[in-house]
């Protein structure tokens, strides 16, 4: 019995941790194609491409809030708007997801698809010719539409059924056996086009080389203009008419439960005719309907900003013969940035972990001037590398206990000084030592200035601070014993 | 002669306070608001309800913060604690080595807190907040606080910079009480207002943990 060993590539075995840059989708209805980017491409009439890098912050903190894979987070998003009969691949280079969506369309098969995972990886190395070709069928029209220099469908057809003959010539089953064929020598035997589409099957890097992107073009935002019959300059007046503005914005968008709201621009002209675009903007994405008939969030917000332009125009007119308050003649609201977000998507917020409602937090933060702090400790005994400032609802199951770290900081203070205060060198007043500690002595030049030891200081009043000392003898306050 | 409606009959009058009664028994029976698990301390807090206000007495340099924050250690609703410290930022290590949980704590650095977070006390999103030494906090602004905080259900703890005294009262407070740390061993909580009035002493190890220090 003839035994043939192979061995295993352990990347074959693991799934390969990063974050698509694009996907592909297919889907029966006619479908937003801006629910994962605003960055899209209309590929068919039920194809659409979608360039994930634009927005790979926002979908990575969604990830590790919901702490769930990307398939379990983009699912329901994707039932929600595309019906179940959708198909959704994500990969590094966009020829590469449509190619694996046509097979997986040929299996009539539905839902996510990520070409990271092994199983996916393993797959689309075996698929065929058949499915490598067909995929290229809307490919020159879009050549065609970029007015790509030096491409004829004509010449192109003629070459595609070149490399056929001399595939079944030469008998591969799959591109990927002849996949260490450099794109150069495609180029070569079977013109520039075919060699592009070849680099874009075995490339992983995320760029384009060369793809016919093209990008769509972005419905019209809702904007609403307002020319005022009389000057106004107290806030009383110019909230109830914002508040009709907003509705009016409201009807634009059609009440529509997915529209979030990211940033709005209100752009104000005064008296003296001056324009000023001042920009109201969400630190979570805000729906603007949801918040209807009082729009608490987006007036708050325009206070803010109305009370910051007014000081600035007082300061910078005081000597001026003016009102006190320059008052408006007209202004423009208009969305300038929003996102689709699924209400599943803010229901899994809900659902998170010992019944902390994030969503409420993160409503009550859109109307503040400030954001709020939160914190997560971190596994150093450094001070300032103790913990870490996060976002609300990013605290994560940490992978091993932390408290010995933790408990280091008991003897000292609740507050300290970003940037520590030099002082003079302590004289009557007690010291108590309480640790020798040094930063990442190993990146410095001179390990010996990341030494440190600390300190309470207690003065005669009994009032005690936490200080340092360097090895040069220089003593820095660090924080206060409020 | 005026007659006595009928509502304010003896029978009546005997059924209102037979329902008081079952009014405050039933209060007694509600599980104590804060809660730090030291006895002592718990008994100074046992009255509080939510819509309390509690202003505290800490001057700066004497590590009396450690005391309210032994009362948001426990199974804490979210809470906020707004700060106002020049210069100083918050050194979240610490406050976990207390054992607070900062899933459920959180911070915002403001000087005019009424002025500047007015939806935080218009709203119930926060069940406890506490607002460390603000710059500037009228007797308008306290009425607002704790008027809202008996409309939502909140506690809030005002802590001031400089220590409490009879002679400046506070009527929109439920209790008052200056706090320090006293020596190594010891804290010590003086009751301005509240249930009691008096020094009471807390051991240093009741409140953290105690460390070897070398001198």
């Amino acid at each position: 019995m003839d035994i043939t060993t192979k061995v295993i590539d352990l990347a074959e075995l693991t799934d390969r941790d990063e974050f698509p840059a694009f996907a592909a989708v297919y889907c029966t209805k006619s479908a937003n194609p801006f629910v994962l980017s605003p960055t899209a491409m209309r590929w068919s009439d039920s194809i659409y491409l979608s360039r994930l890098d634009d927005c790979k912050l926002f979908w990575s903190r969604q990830k590790k809030k919901l702490r769930c894979k990307l398939a379990e987070l983009f699912d329901p998003l994707l039932r929600y708007h595309h019906g179940a009969d959708y198909v959704a691949v994500f990969g590094n280079h966009p020829w590469q997801c449509l190619w694996y969506l046509h097979y997986q369309l040929r299996q009539q098969a539905n839902g996510v698809y990520l070409l990271q995972s092994r199983l996916n990886q393993n797959i689309f190395k075996t698929l065929d010719w058949e499915c490598w070709f067909a995929t290229q069928e809307h490919l020159s029209d879009h050549w065609l539409a970029l007015n790509a220099r030096g491409f004829g469908e004509e010449s192109f057809r003629s070459r595609q059924a070149q490399m056929q003959r001399f595939i079944q010539r030469i008998g591969v089953a799959t591109p990927h056996e002849m996949n260490l064929a450099d794109g150069n020598a495609i180029t070569r035997r079977f013109g520039k086009w075919l060699g592009l589409v070849w680099q874009w099957s075995f490339n992983d890097t995320k760029a384009l080389h060369g793809f016919p992107w093209i990008k769509l073009a972005p419905e019209k935002l809702p904007v609403v203009k307002r020319d005022l019959e009389y000057p106004v300059n107290q806030w009383s007046s110019i909230e109830l008419l914002l508040r009709e503005d907003f509705t009016s914005l409201c009807e634009q968008i059609q009440q529509n439960d997915s529209e979030h709201i990211n940033r709005m621009l209100w752009q104000i002209t005064l008296f003296n005719d001056q324009k000023i675009s001042v920009e109201l903007s969400f630190r979570h994405p805000y729906s603007l309907h949801r918040d209807m008939p009082d729009f608490d969030t987006a007036l708050y917000q325009a206070r803010y900003i109305y009370d910051d332009l007014i000081l600035n125009l007082q300061a910078r007119d005081s000597d001026l013969d003016l009102p006190a308050s320059m008052p408006f003649i007209c202004w423009q609201v208009e969305i300038c940035e929003r996102v689709m977000l699924a209400p599943v998507l803010w229901d899994l917020f809900a659902q998170e972990c010992d019944e902390i409602d994030y969503q409420q937090i993160m409503a009550l933060q859109n109307k503040l001037p400030l954001a709020f702090e939160c914190y997560q400790s971190d596994a150093s005994f450094y001070p300032e590398q103790s913990f870490a400032r996060i976002p609300i609802g990013s605290h994560q199951q940490q992978p091993f206990d932390y408290f010995p770290w933790s408990c280091s900081s008991a003897d000292k203070p609740l507050f300290y000084y970003q940037s520590a205060q030099p002082i003079a060198t302590p004289g009557r007043v007690q010291k108590v030592f309480l640790e020798r500690n040094s930063n990442q002595w190993w990146l410095g030049e001179d390990a010996l200035q990341s030494i440190r030891d600390y300190f309470i200081l207690q003065d005669h009043n009994g009032r005690s601070s936490w200080a340092y000392r360097t090895q040069d003898g220089e003593w820095f306050k660090q924080g206060e014993f409020c | 002669m005026a007659s006595l409606p009928v509502q304010f009959t003896d029978t009546s009058l005997q059924q209102q306070l037979q329902s008081a009664r079952s009014l405050e028994n039933r209060r007694s029976q509600q599980p104590q608001e804060l809660r730090s698990g030291i006895e002592a301390l718990d008994a100074c807090f046992a009255q509080i309800k939510p819509g309390d206000l509690i202003e505290w007495g800490i001057p700066p340099g004497l590590n009396g913060r450690l005391i309210p924050l032994q009362l948001l250690k426990q199974d804490i609703p979210p809470s906020v604690w707004i700060y106002h410290h020049h210069g100083l930022g918050v050194f979240a290590s610490s406050w976990i080595s207390h054992g607070v949980d900062l899933q459920r704590l959180f911070f915002i650095c403001s000087a005019h807190p009424v002025r500047e977070l007015r939806p935080i006390f218009l709203e119930d999103t926060f069940k406890r907040i506490i607002i460390d030494a603000p710059r500037r906090f009228s007797t308008g602004d306290m009425a607002f606080v704790s008027q809202q905080a008996r409309k939502q259900g909140q506690i809030i703890f005002l802590i001031r910079h400089y220590f409490l005294s009879e002679k400046r009262g506070n009527p929109h407070a439920s209790l008052r009480i200056n706090t320090w740390q006293s020596g190594k061993r010891s804290f010590s909580l003086q009751l301005i207002k509240g249930p009691g009035t008096g020094r009471i002493s807390l051991p240093y190890s009741a409140v953290a943990e105690e460390y070897g220090h070398y001198n």
